[in-house]
Formats: structure tokens, C-alpha cells, sequence
């Protein structure tokens, strides 16, 4: 035998298919049976994507104007020694933002380190209560009111000439009155900082933004400066008009620190599309592990009546390796069969998801939305699972040898 | 496309080319076998085939006959390159088998040997045709053509009136005819039957001989395992086996 002539078996691909088709055709009632798994796994998922991107759709047009115009200025932490990160932001921050257009409020909020000193209210001297408590304290210029929303369920908040003064006032936040005993300002009450008494101005009923207002005491700028030695404010609040982020994101650094614009980061509400995949997230998360479960229960399927059908098959095998058959051959057409099942499973359930989706969204009104890479990448995961699924049966087919695979088989 | 048709014209051995294997001289063997052995590796081991010598010409019509359990099944299975042997050697036209790989010796199965079994193993949800078709498909024969290479070969075995009928549909007879045409298709240079006549009654049988007979004619070589002495009264050659050793019985 000449090298160059050494026959290598061969088998078309279109032999191979319509082999596949056939051996497919001979069983439908089963095959249809094999698919169903696959088929709801598959609408399972297409319908899980579809609706929630639909759902999300709807909830982006009722997106909350207080996160939509919430914008929060920060200095980037240790872009330059501490003393001049503390000063970027200005004492006049509050006065300089209100210029920019589309801002509705702004207003500073720092931390103040109170070094350590506890905070008493007055009137109660409880030997065994504890009276006293650490609190965080915050230093609020006059604005800052306004753009967290604050609401007062009593008293009033300091206005500019309490921070020009520097007075002693300060606002407590419902949860710190709570700790303190403090439930009304009928009394006129007043605490200690340390061993400073400040007399308290206004009880803070709710705010929509920087939450942790409710818990601490908050004394005006000015106050801090004087008291406590407070460098620079921490933080800049802004409430923008609606719509008007975008610009206000650009404008505040450099209106705050025009010099140097860079020290400032920016945090902003994030952009619509981010929080839908937010809310699709939470949506899905079900839907999908019941969509996974159906396709893992759909490929198992797929797997058992592969294997089911080689051994049925045995002796077809072995003739077609007597035929000439190299294994190659019979793993390659059990696994097109299987993979033929997965792919058919997934084209109906892609169908069948999209339906739901529509049907759904006509219910209630809705615009069905769905990705246009849904209904074209789940009928291939179909048939990837058909192929996952068909790989040990069709090893098994391949590794028949042919005499055993013809005595067997009938 | 390398192979020509079916036709009985062209059916013998020297004059089929392209078929991967050296065309024979006139007189040369077509298979070999030289103090062949087969043990199977049980607990004790078994010794199926014991130093087989057997010569088989361009031609030949040969009957292996023997008790059950003597190797007839095991040294059909070597000479169809569906098992190999543990000593000796085996030459189809001049070439070791076991000297080629796997897929060589599948390619070889495809090309030079056409097998009919004692159970047909037809399929069963294929018409007639399709099973015949079947034989092409891994001999990478041209797919153009395969239909009337497919029906010539139903035609020669006379049953080319059934070409649409299902298996389940013929009698024993008939689908023994059919798997014998799906053997024929690839223009093999022999044809290896396995108790071809064990499912069939004797009306069947004797027009099955007829069949054999008339290939024999037309140039094919044809070893027939079987235990019925009628079907190897039909044959050139009688060779018998009797544990694992072969005896020339007639010539």
C-alpha cells in the first residue's frame, strides 16, 4: 500500500445530517417528549428576560425624582497632603453653587470630631440610667436643610446668623433625641457636648437624603469652626432641578474649586439604564434559577434518552461501523441528534417565551420590550445543552466495538 | 468519483481500482491469513483460532463450516477486519492488516469488504433503497449517482420491485436479499457472510444459493460462515474448523 493512497474513512456532513434526521424521525412521539424539558426551560428564560426588561421599563418612567436630582461632592481622599484636601471645598460652597443654574438647594455637611466628649441631656440626672452617650456630631451650613429634604417635627433650623455667630444650637435627629429622652422642645431643652451646653433648636422628623442625619446632632458651620476647630467642610449636598444633573455634575467642581476641579469627585444618582438593570437583577433572580432548573431537567432528559436510544441502537452501530463507520462517526451523529433535540427544544421555547412576553405585557398594558439577543442566543443554548447532554451517550455509541455492537444488537 | 458501478462487468477484483488497496495480480491471493491465532484473555484463556492458515483467491467461493464454539464466528470477525489477531498475520491483497491503524482498517472495512449477517441488520425505518444507500455513505463515495448506484445493486439481487418497502414489510428472504445488494454496493472486493441462510426457511435458503451461486459467477469472492451443509454443498471450498484449527475439506 502506497503512503500517499491511505484511505481515511469519510462521512459528508449533509450524510451526516440527514443520517441524524432520520435516526430522529423514527421515534417522534418520543423526540417530542425529549424536547419538552428543554422547551420550558428555555421559555422559562426568554420569558424572564422579556418581561422583567418590559417590567423595568415601566418602572424607569416612575424613577424617583429624589434619587434622579441627587447629586453629592466629595474631595477625592488623599489626592494631596491631608491640610489641602481640607480645604478644597470652601466655607462659601453653599453660596458659590447657588449661582450654578439648576441647582434647587445646596448645602455643607462635615463630620466634626468632638474628641471624644459624650453628649448628656440636661434635666435628667439618673445615678443609675445612662445618661450619658456618644453621638456623632455634624457640621451643616443653613442650605443643607433644604437639599436633604429635612423635615421638623418641632422647633426650627438654624439660619445663617447662627453659623455667623458661631452660637451654640443644634438640631437632633429623631433617633439621637430618642437616646437622649428628648421627645419635645416644650421645655426648651438643651444638652451637653462635653461640657458645653447647647441649647436644642429643632427636632428632626425625617430626611430623604444622608439618612444618618437622624441619628446625630448637627451644630451650624460657624459653630464647628469656633467650637471644634472644624478645617474645612467634608461634603457638599445638592439638590438639582430635575433633569439638570448632567449639568450641575459638569459646573460644581469648578465652581467649588476652580484651581484645581480634579480634587473634587462627584457622586451622582446612577443613569436610568444602570438602576433598571438594578431592578431587572432583583426580578430575575427567581425566574431564572426556575428557567436554569427546567434546562438542567431538560438536558438530564436529553442525556437518558440518548443513552436510552444507544442502547437500542447496539446493533445499528455496529453495522455501521461494519459499514465503514469510524467512531467519529457514530459520536458525531448521536450527537447531532441530541444536539438536533436541544436546538428544536429551543426554538420552540424561544417561540413560546416570546409569546408570553407579549401576551403578558398585551394584559397589562405594557410595551413588551425585549433585547434582540434573546430570541437569537436561546434557541443556540438549546442546542448546546443538546450537545452537553448528548456527549457521554455518544461516547458510549464510539466506544462499542463493532463485533460485540453486531452480536448484541438484533 | 474513484469507484465504478456496481455492474457485474466490472465487479471483478482486477478490475476495481482506486479502492485503496494494490490491484492484484492474476493468481495472487486476495486475503491471507499465516498461523493466525486468536486467544481471548479470560480466566482461562481461550483459544478461539489456533495457527490458521488459509489462502483466498480472486474468485473463490468458499463455504467455513463447524460446530458451535469452534471459531467460525471469531475468524470471520479477523477476516473482516472487525477484530484482530493475537499472533500470525493477515493480508488483504498483499497488505498486513495489523499494520494499519484503526481508522485505516475502518477505511478498509468500507472499501473491500461487504458484510451480510445472520439477523440482516437492516434498519428498520428506512425503505429498502435507504438501507442499501447506507453502504456509500462512509466509503466517501460521490453522493451524486448513489440512488441508481443503490438500485443497480437492488436490481442484481432482484429486488429492485421493493425498493420503497419498509424491512418490517419483506419476508426473511427478502430482507436477506436487500442487506446482501447493501453489501454489494460498494464494489467490494469480497463479500463475508455470516450464517446468511440461519433465519431463513428453505424455500429461502435454496434461492438465496441460487444468488450466491450466480455472484460466483460474475467474479465475486464470497466466504460464507455456516453450519448448514446445504448452503455449503453450493461453495467451491469447503473448509472446516474444529477447535480453532482449520481443515480443507474439498477443493
Amino acid at each position: 500500500m502506497t503512503p500517499e493512497r491511505r484511505p481515511e474513512p469519510r462521512l459528508s456532513l449533509r450524510d451526516l445530517l440527514s443520517e441524524a434526521g432520520a435516526g430522529l424521525m423514527a421515534r417522534p412521539a418520543r423526540v417530542a417528549l425529549t424536547v419538552l424539558g428543554t422547551v420550558i426551560g428555555v421559555a422559562a428564560l426568554v420569558a424572564t428576560l422579556g418581561l422583567s426588561k418590559t417590567a423595568g421599563s415601566q418602572i424607569v418612567g416612575r424613577f424617583s425624582t429624589v434619587a434622579a436630582t441627587d447629586v453629592v461632592v466629595t474631595p477625592v481622599p488623599g489626592a494631596l497632603g491631608g491640610s489641602r484636601a481640607a480645604s478644597v471645598i470652601p466655607w462659601d460652597a453653599e453660596a458659590r453653587l447657588r449661582r450654578l443654574n439648576g441647582v434647587a438647594a445646596a448645602g455643607t455637611l462635615s463630620e466634626v470630631d468632638v474628641r471624644g466628649a459624650l453628649v448628656r441631656s440636661v434635666p435628667i440626672n439618673d445615678p443609675l440610667g445612662q445618661t450619658e452617650v456618644q453621638l456623632p456630631v455634624r457640621a451643616a451650613s443653613a442650605g443643607l436643610w433644604a437639599a436633604v429634604r429635612a423635615k421638623l417635627t418641632a422647633g426650627r433650623f438654624p439660619d445663617r446668623g447662627h453659623s455667623a455667630r458661631a452660637s451654640r444650637t443644634v438640631v437632633l435627629g429623631r433617633n439621637a433625641a430618642r437616646r437622649l429622652g428628648i421627645r419635645s422642645l416644650d421645655q426648651q431643652p438643651a444638652i451637653f457636648i462635653g461640657d458645653r451646653l447647647y441649647p436644642v433648636i429643632g427636632l428632626l422628623g425625617s430626611v430623604e437624603r444622608q439618612p444618618s442625619l437622624l441619628g446625630s446632632l448637627t451644630i451650624p458651620n460657624g459653630t464647628a469652626r469656633r467650637e471644634f476647630g472644624l478645617a474645612a467642610p467634608a461634603s457638599v449636598q445638592i439638590e438639582t432641578d430635575i433633569g439638570a444633573v448632567d449639568v450641575v455634575v459638569r459646573q460644581a467642581p469648578r465652581a467649588l474649586s476652580p484651581d484645581a476641579p480634579e480634587l473634587l469627585r462627584v457622586s451622582a444618582p446612577p443613569d436610568p439604564e444602570t438602576l433598571r438593570a438594578g431592578v431587572e437583577s432583583d426580578l430575575n433572580a427567581l425566574f431564572l434559577l426556575l428557567g436554569a432548573v427546567s434546562l438542567l431537567v431538560g438536558a438530564l432528559g436529553i442525556a437518558n434518552v440518548t443513552l436510552v436510544s444507544v442502547l437500542e441502537r447496539v446493533g445499528e452501530i455496529g453495522l455501521r461501523r461494519a459499514l465503514g463507520a469510524a467512531r467519529r462517526h457514530i459520536a458525531a451523529q448521536f450527537l447531532v441528534e441530541s444536539g438536533v433535540m436541544g436546538l428544536l427544544g429551543g426554538i420552540i421555547g424561544t417561540a413560546l417565551g416570546v409569546l408570553v412576553v407579549v401576551a403578558v405585557s398585551a394584559g397589562r398594558t405594557w410595551t413588551p420590550v425585549l433585547d434582540p439577543w434573546v430570541p437569537l442566543v436561546a434557541p443556540l443554548v438549546g442546542g448546546l445543552i443538546g450537545l452537553l447532554s448528548g456527549t457521554y451517550p455518544a461516547l458510549r455509541a464510539a466506544a462499542l466495538e463493532p463485533v460485540e455492537a453486531l452480536r448484541a444488537g438484533t | 468519483m474513484t469507484e465504478p458501478p456496481p455492474e457485474s462487468e466490472t465487479l471483478s477484483p482486477q478490475l476495481a481500482p482506486g479502492d485503496g488497496f494494490p490491484v492484484p495480480t492474476p493468481g495472487r491471493p486476495v486475503l491471507e491469513l499465516r498461523d493466525v491465532s486468536r486467544t481471548f484473555g479470560s480466566q482461562p484463556p481461550v483459544h478461539a483460532l489456533r495457527e490458521v492458515n488459509l489462502l483466498v483467491y480472486p474468485g473463490d467461493w468458499i463455504a467455513i463450516v463447524g460446530p458451535s464454539g469452534s471459531g467460525k464466528s471469531t475468524l470471520l470477525n479477523i477476516l473482516g477486519c472487525l477484530d484482530r489477531p493475537t499472533a500470525g498475520t493477515y493480508l488483504i491483497d498483499g497488505t498486513d492488516v495489523a499494520g494499519l491503524s484503526e481508522s485505516e482498517r475502518t477505511a478498509a472495512r468500507a472499501r473491500s469488504i461487504g458484510f451480510v449477517f445472520q439477523a440482516f441488520h437492516l434498519l428498520g425505518h428506512r425503505t429498502a433503497l435507504e438501507n442499501v444507500m447506507l453502504a456509500e455513505m462512509y466509503a466517501g463515495g460521490d453522493r451524486a449517482g448513489r440512488r441508481e448506484r443503490a438500485l443497480a445493486a437492488l436490481e442484481r439481487v432482484g429486488m429492485a420491485h421493493r425498493r420503497d418497502f419498509l424491512p418490517t414489510r419483506l419476508s426473511g428472504g427478502e430482507q436477506q436479499r436487500v442487506a446482501i445488494a447493501r453489501a454489494l454496493l460498494g464494489s467490494p472486493r469480497l463479500l463475508l457472510c455470516d450464517e446468511p441462510t440461519g433465519n431463513l426457511d428453505s424455500t429461502s435458503t435454496e434461492s438465496l444459493m441460487l444468488l450466491f451461486d450466480a455472484l460466483a459467477r460474475q467474479g465475486l469472492t464470497l466466504v460464507v460462515v455456516t453450519h448448514d451443509e446445504g448452503v455449503a454443498a453450493h461453495a467451491q471450498r469447503v473448509v472446516r474448523i474444529v477447535d480453532g484449527r482449520l481443515g480443507e475439506v474439498t477443493e
